[in-house]
């Protein structure tokens, strides 16, 4: 197996198509490795949420089972965020229906994640709580729309990727995309709470 | 507020060819122009400008230290359990194996080969000009061994979408629906459409795709089920299946989509083995299949009963396998096209020398020409001659039967029955039989002939009990009863 892959040269390839081989310290190695992107990824995509625990635990064991059809084609890393981006696109069609409640219009008392050195807290309350209504946003769009303009716009995968994931063609992605982006402009528009933390976000 | 002097469709493109990094420098100034103007689309774009930026400023989340070893802890523990579980089944059958059990399952795999692969066994190849066979299809008696006839027959009508798991036999079978944990399946459970099964190494499982289909997966074999208005099949990433289609009783068609391509059925009983992500061998029982590589390009595999052969899609842009007498003549004496002088004289030999049915072979390879392209009058009438003239059993039984088909397919009931039941004795000798008495029945059902209709299904599951067709020819039988 290992001798089909292609690109394979620093030592990590070398953890990789052990793990290809079915290599468990191999796997194990990978996880280390690679956790921390997997969970950005997933937690980027749906932020504060308790899915996220499962959903990178599910990645992991997807991970290992369709190991031996990674091929080397583009990098690990890449094919993995792909692998992701799946996994997240069948979650969100999945769960069916808006996911946050509690999002409209009012400044959150519970947030308090001043995960940043370099922010002040004020900062990184409003930082903090922008996210959470966007994300309030977000659960608002239906799942096509949602995953074509955050992979697109947000970030910065091709059509044609977003097309992969979707099973769609190149042309309903963009489609999909007008309609999102307005979408969600509107949604965020008429979040009072959430357009006065973007301006002073920005600000 | 500022109105958008575009409209609709204008301020759509530009704007989102901006977001799709597709706007020259001139059609930006434009745009610049018109934001500085438009409150709306203003707003769009500082909002999804504003989103991107910070999306991407906010990628470099680090997993909590405890989360980290929590989710570790879960994924090996699957993982190993998976491994062990299936590990253990693997040497306890291995083990428990007495030698009577492996003299029995040799026995039975043994008939089964000789039954779907007469060949096999020294009997002649139906059609032996035919492409040359490709490696066999190693799984295939381990296939056989769990042939799932007498389950069609138990089958209640259900809607489509609904996948039954017959049974699941010697080893973990994991079912893992988007956005849940994989679960080990158990017979009589449903599979989703929006759900991947995996089949362990040792398992095999038998799946029903209401009244029509009968799929049997094994060799870790991992597959989505297709259902949407035009498709109904199979997604293959890997492993074996089995399938068994009573094909005019599937709305559209039959497909199985590997990697790299399409495999669409036309026929009733084949197998598909995906070994990679450019390759997969076919099977195929009765019928014919047609096959699509991902560049489009159609290819119809017609094998005579129990033929098989390898589709190398990489190859089959480059030499496609075709029906054309000529090409497989030339393919057999090792020629190159452009050795075409004295063809003609090497033909006539090579056809003797074989078996000195050259005339009819040719023309049956011009029927099927003539049925490809639409001109369904001369092929009938190419069949009618070939089934009333050759001395060759099989090339003799199939166009008889094919005559049959080519009446039923056309809506054509009593041309159906005509011919069926002029040429029985001649299709009675040869693997169409069943077959024949399925079309048979049913155009004279569509005529409203019951009895005889009745004389034929009592013949059918007489002497073809075990039979794929076996349960459609029942339910024809109650259809008729009434």
């Amino acid at each position: 197996m290992a001798e089909n892959i292609t690109h394979l040269q620093s030592p990590l390839d070398e953890v990789i198509a052990r793990a290809v081989e079915g290599d468990h310290a191999a796997f194990r190695e990978l996880y280390r490795e690679f956790v921390d992107v997997v969970y950005a990824v997933v937690y980027q995509a749906l932020g504060e949420n308790p899915d996220v625990e499962d959903l990178v635990q599910k990645i992991f064991i997807k991970l290992f089972r369709e190991f031996p059809e990674y091929r080397g084609e583009k990098p690990f890393r890449a094919w993995l965020k792909m692998t992701c981006q799946f996994v997240l696109y069948d979650h969100l069609r999945n769960r069916g229906g808006t996911h946050n409640d509690k999002s409209d219009g009012y400044l959150s008392e519970e947030a308090n994640s001043f995960e940043s050195d370099s922010d002040s807290p004020e900062r990184c309350f409003v930082k903090s709580e922008t996210w959470r209504l966007a994300y309030a946003v977000l659960d608002k769009l239906k799942p096509d729309k949602r995953m074509a303009l955050v992979m697109h716009d947000f970030e910065g995968y091709t059509m044609e990727e977003v097309a992969e994931v979707m099973g769609c063609s190149k042309y309903t992605v963009r489609s999909r995309l007008v309609r999102a982006r307005r979408e969600f402009a509107e949604k965020v528009k008429k979040n009072k709470a959430l357009m006065q933390l973007i301006i002073r976000s920005v600000a | 507020m500022n109105k958008c002097i575009l409209d609709s469709k204008d301020k759509e493109s530009l704007v989102d060819a901006f977001l799709n990094d597709e706007l020259s420098q001139a059609q930006r100034e434009m745009l610049d122009n018109h934001l500085a103007v438009c409150d709306e689309c203003a707003h769009l774009m500082h909002t999804i400008s504003t989103f991107s930026s910070a999306w991407k400023e906010n990628s470099s989340v680090k997993i909590p230290d405890q989360l980290r070893e929590r989710i570790g802890d879960r994924v090996f523990d699957v993982i190993e359990n998976t491994n062990a579980k299936e590990l253990r089944i693997a040497r306890q059958k291995k083990k428990g194996k007495s030698l009577f059990v492996a003299a029995g399952f040799a026995i039975a795999a043994a008939i089964a080969a000789v039954l779907l692969f007469p060949y096999v066994v020294g009997k002649e190849r139906p059609d032996a000009s035919q492409e040359e066979p490709g490696p066999a299809i190693e799984p295939l008696s381990r296939v056989e061994s769990v042939n799932p006839k007498e389950k069609i027959a138990q089958r209640e009508e259900r809607p489509r979408t609904q996948t039954l798991i017959e049974s699941v036999e010697g080893g973990i079978v994991v079912l893992e629906r988007a956005g849940e944990k994989a679960q080990p399946v158990s017979e009589g459970q449903y599979l989703d459409l929006n759900s991947t099964m995996m089949v362990g190494s040792d398992a095999t499982v038998r799946l029903a795709i209401s009244d029509f289909a009968t799929i049997v997966l094994s060799d870790s074999a991992v597959v989505e089920m297709i259902d949407d208005s035009e498709d109904v099949g199979l997604k293959m990433k890997r492993g074996t299946a089995a399938i068994w289609v009573v094909h005019d009783r599937l709305a559209g068609s039959f497909k199985v989509i590997a990697p790299a391509g399409e495999v669409e059925v036309t026929g009733t009983v084949f197998l598909v083995h995906v070994s990679s992500a450019s390759q997969l061998k076919v099977a195929v029982v009765e019928g014919a299949l047609t096959v699509r590589d991902s560049a489009d390009n159609r290819n119809v595999i017609r094998l005579g009963p129990s033929e098989e052969t390898e589709v190398d899609w990489s190859d089959l842009r480059i030499r496609p396998i075709d029906t054309d007498l000529d090409s497989i003549i030339r393919r057999q004496l090792g020629l190159v096209d452009s050795e075409a002088q004295d063809f003609s004289e090497k033909k006539v030999v090579f056809l003797k020398d074989r078996n000195g049915r050259s005339d009819f072979e040719a023309l049956f390879a011009k029927a099927t020409e003539a049925r490809k392209a639409g001109k369904l009058s001369e092929a009938s009438h190419i069949y009618e001659q070939i089934a009333r003239g050759s001395d060759d059993i099989n090339l003799g039984s199939e166009a008889a039967f094919t005559l049959g088909q080519l009446y039923f397919s056309a809506g054509d009931m009593a041309g159906a029955e005509r011919t069926l039941t002029k040429y029985s004795s001649l299709i009675e000798k040869s693997n169409y039989r069943a077959m024949a008495l399925f079309y048979l029945a049913k155009s004279r059902c569509r005529l409203g002939k019951k009895q005889e209709a009745m004389a034929a299904i009592d013949e059918f599951l007489e002497t073809s009990p075990q039979h794929p067709m076996a349960s459609a020819v029942r339910e024809l039988r109650s259809q008729c009863a009434q």
